[in-house]
């Protein structure tokens, strides 16, 4: 059926997760959070990567039902077949819009801080061809490029930001807990879909072995990225002030406009965050891209995912096209994430979850009769 | 035959790649602007009034000769008005044969009466916090006058004058006669309350200096301090680095260097009162005495007098620049709210409202401990 033998390890599958979780989100994190909860963010970081968590079990725990089983299997033996094909097909259309934002997002940066006259279109085009390439090769050669990839975006990324503490002012962080648990809640979907991705683990679980670690892999996954994004957004508040960072769109870009050294040479370091940039994005970007052909390719009873990657070039480059404006793109995200988002990842999963239950039931009183 | 066109259509299809960047632009075809400076149009050179509101100043060595002979730089002066930075800009660029980069930027200069607009420093220092070329470290000063002077200016020390001003604005750490900041701290101090404390530049013949400071108050210019205030307000800011102080004895001066300090800040309130103290700790050398003192500078008693005494100095410098500041001003350009909200969250909550009237009624009280380290060779 796929090339390779298609099995991941633990370390190979939490390399995913950790890239995937790490999207865009990282931009404008520090920006929401300062606007809805001024000093406290971190708070509700960790409330949000807690809450985050609790999902993720939930999620592990529908894969761990059905071993080797993908997320097709498991919704036509919990939901029955035509309620399957649908709800499949929703779920690719889940992982082709978000990637779609993703896409858009990547484009205005690169064209923001690099590539001021190449048209948005080719950027966007050229980072599609690339996803494409990785994606027919299957999931084997994606856990190996994660697990290459991930020290050499993590390890360059936390030096920049090291380097950017110098003039930081950490009294910027106060006051603390001056927060009523409705600002908590209030603005607890920014957090959650900064770790939008880890459903991936309902498509990809099948591949994994030993599959009883699989909860492993996601509570280490969501971890690591819940500690950088409570680092980040440290970082940034001490470095800005709640104020300053209000007013800027993309404060963890910003930041790297402070960095200054006697001497002169290491400024201007847009460059090397814009490499970083495209690793983060293709990394983002190539995991969601291979969980919807593999999603789709099962719905359409299509025994082969790679001829599915082709096609859907052109309906995630007209998605992401769709919106007119950064700032358009960035108000469909948001009703995209906090709506659309958050039911599929958490009532569905819900839904399935409470069959299997359910089913487990039955069968136990069936034995016990 | 089928290798063959196979070879062909890589052939073709590699043949895309070379057709360039959209973006290249060669490294000999660019002008590096190393500073930058804004004033007020002139009435009698606009054409249209309503339009043109800003000057703009840049100034670039250029390179003539080359070829094996001296190399000579040559200053190229451009203005232009227009109604904002980038339109100002591109109407510059239709004049010089290389396009103007700005990612080397080191320095922004505001002319004294654009100022005092707040409507134009915020348009201008927001063209510059938007721009993703542009470093946030990069100085920022206000010039007693014109800035258009200052960029036009043919220094004495240095052939280009933006490296000079540029060296100017470095070297200001070492000199504290005007306060330390670059235009990141300016624009989050800014965001932070719309009151700071922005270097003053004094255009000079073939000089320029940097003395004093400009007091901003809501966005705009409200008046100046001077060298000896700005002194006192870095040190109640807690900068305090290579300052020197004359200490007053009998009927001498004595020079103190201070090498090292730092500032805490407390907060008293009652129903009525707000009492905001400072505590100025620093240290330092003495520098000279007189040939044959007839005071002993190995006995401790001596130094405790003078390091009262210049406790007393520092107490009457730093609360005479708080007064100033508050009376004459009503800037709040020490921040000393974001230090309210940051340590007193709910006496900020009671007072936020009317924080004007609130600053503007409060008291001071300046503690200062000086601490005599050195006192050089002699006795």
């Amino acid at each position: 059926m796929y090339q390779n033998n298609d099995k991941i390890s633990i370390s190979q599958i939490t390399s995913i997760l950790i890239l995937t979780l790490v999207g865009t989100g990282i931009l404008t994190l520090p920006q929401a959070l300062a606007e809805e909860a001024a000093t406290n963010g971190w708070i509700i970081i960790i409330v949000g990567t807690l809450s985050a968590l609790l999902v993720a079990f939930l999620h592990s725990y529908i894969v761990k039902s059905f071993p080797g089983k993908g997320l097709f299997e498991i919704l036509e033996a919990t939901l029955g077949k035509p309620v399957a094909h649908i709800i499949g097909a929703i779920f690719s259309l889940y992982f082709i819009v978000i990637n779609s934002f993703l896409l858009r997002i990547f484009g205005e940066v690169v064209k923001m801080f690099l590539l001021f006259r190449t048209p948005i279109e080719v950027i966007m085009f050229f980072m599609l061809a690339t996803n494409i390439y990785l994606v027919r090769r299957g999931i084997e050669t994606l856990a190996r490029l994660a697990e290459l990839l991930l020290p050499l975006i993590l390890i360059p990324s936390l030096v920049l930001f090291l380097l950017t503490i110098q003039g930081t002012d950490f009294s910027n962080l106060l006051p603390v807990f001056q927060l009523s648990v409705g600002d908590i809640i209030k603005a607890l979907p920014i957090v959650f879909f900064s770790f939008l991705g880890f459903d991936l683990i309902l498509v990809f679980g099948r591949f994994v072995k030993p599959e009883k670690n699989i909860s492993k892999a996601m509570a280490i996954s969501i971890l690591v990225v819940g500690l950088l994004y409570v680092f980040l957004n440290t970082i940034t508040l001490a470095r800005f002030g709640v104020e300053q960072t209000v007013h800027l769109i993309w404060p963890t870009l910003t930041i790297f406009k402070t960095i200054e050294f006697p001497g002169l040479f290491i400024e201007n370091v847009e460059a090397i965050v814009m490499v970083l940039w495209v690793f983060i994005v293709f990394m983002s970007m190539a995991p969601l891209f291979l969980g919807a052909t593999i999603t789709l390719s099962n719905s359409m009873n299509i025994r082969e995912h790679g001829f599915l990657a082709l096609p859907l070039i052109p309906i995630i480059y007209f998605i992401s096209l769709f919106p007119d404006s950064v700032t358009e793109a960035y108000y469909y995200l948001d009703y995209f994430t906090k709506f659309i988002a958050t039911s599929i990842i958490v009532i569905i999963p819900l839904i399935i979850a409470m069959v299997i239950v359910f089913k487990r039931g039955i069968r136990k009183e069936d034995q016990g009769a | 035959m089928r290798n063959k066109r196979l070879i062909m259509l890589v052939l073709l299809m590699a043949a895309t790649l070379l057709v360039g960047c959209w973006d290249q632009v060669e490294i000999d075809d660019r002008i590096f602007i190393a500073i930058l400076g804004f004033d007020i149009a002139p009435e009698d050179l606009a054409e249209n009034p309503g339009q043109s509101k800003y000057q703009l100043s840049i100034s670039f060595p250029n390179q003539s000769g080359g070829l094996g002979g001296e190399v000579e730089l040559t200053n190229v002066y451009l203005s232009s008005l227009g109604s904002n930075m980038h339109s100002i800009l591109r109407q510059i660029g239709a004049r010089t044969s290389k396009s103007i980069y700005f990612g080397h930027l080191r320095g922004l200069v505001l002319g004294e009466e654009l100022a005092k607009d707040p409507r134009m420093i915020r348009e201008i220092l927001d063209a510059f916090e938007n721009n993703p070329l542009i470093s946030r470290r990069i100085s920022i000063g206000i010039v007693e006058g014109k800035a258009k002077d200052i960029i036009e200016m043919e220094p004495q020390q240095e052939g280009d004058v933006g490296q000079y001003i540029t060296r100017i604005f470095r070297k200001m750490d070492k000199s504290q006669r005007a306060p330390l900041m670059d235009i990141g701290e300016v624009l989050i101090s800014l965001h932070n309350n719309g009151d700071v404390l922005i270097p003053r530049l004094v255009p000079d013949e073939k000089e320029i200096k940097t003395a004093g400071s400009a007091v901003i108050k809501n966005f705009a210019l409200v008046g100046w301090l001077g060298e000896k205030e700005t002194i006192a307000a870095n040190m109640a800011a807690g900068k305090v680095d290579l300052i020197v102080i004359d200490i007053p004895f009998e009927e001498m001066l004595i020079p103190y260097n201070i090498t090292d300090g730092r500032a805490r800040y407390e907060i008293f309130h009652n129903k009525e009162d707000i009492i905001f103290k400072i505590e100025i700790d620093v240290e330092g050398d003495l520098e000279q005495m007189y040939l044959n003192a007839e005071e002993d500078l190995t006995d401790p008693k001596f130094i405790n007098e003078l390091q009262s005494q210049a406790e007393k100095k520092i107490k009457d410098m730093v609360e005479g620049t708080l007064v100033k500041l508050q009376k004459e001003f009503n800037s709040d350009a020490l921040d000393i709210s974001s230090y309210i909200q940051k340590y007193h969250p709910s006496l900020w909550k009671e007072i936020e409202e009317d924080w004007d009237e609130v600053y503007k009624n409060m008291n001071f009280e300046v503690v200062a401990d000086v601490k005599i380290r050195r006192v050089g060779l002699s006795r």
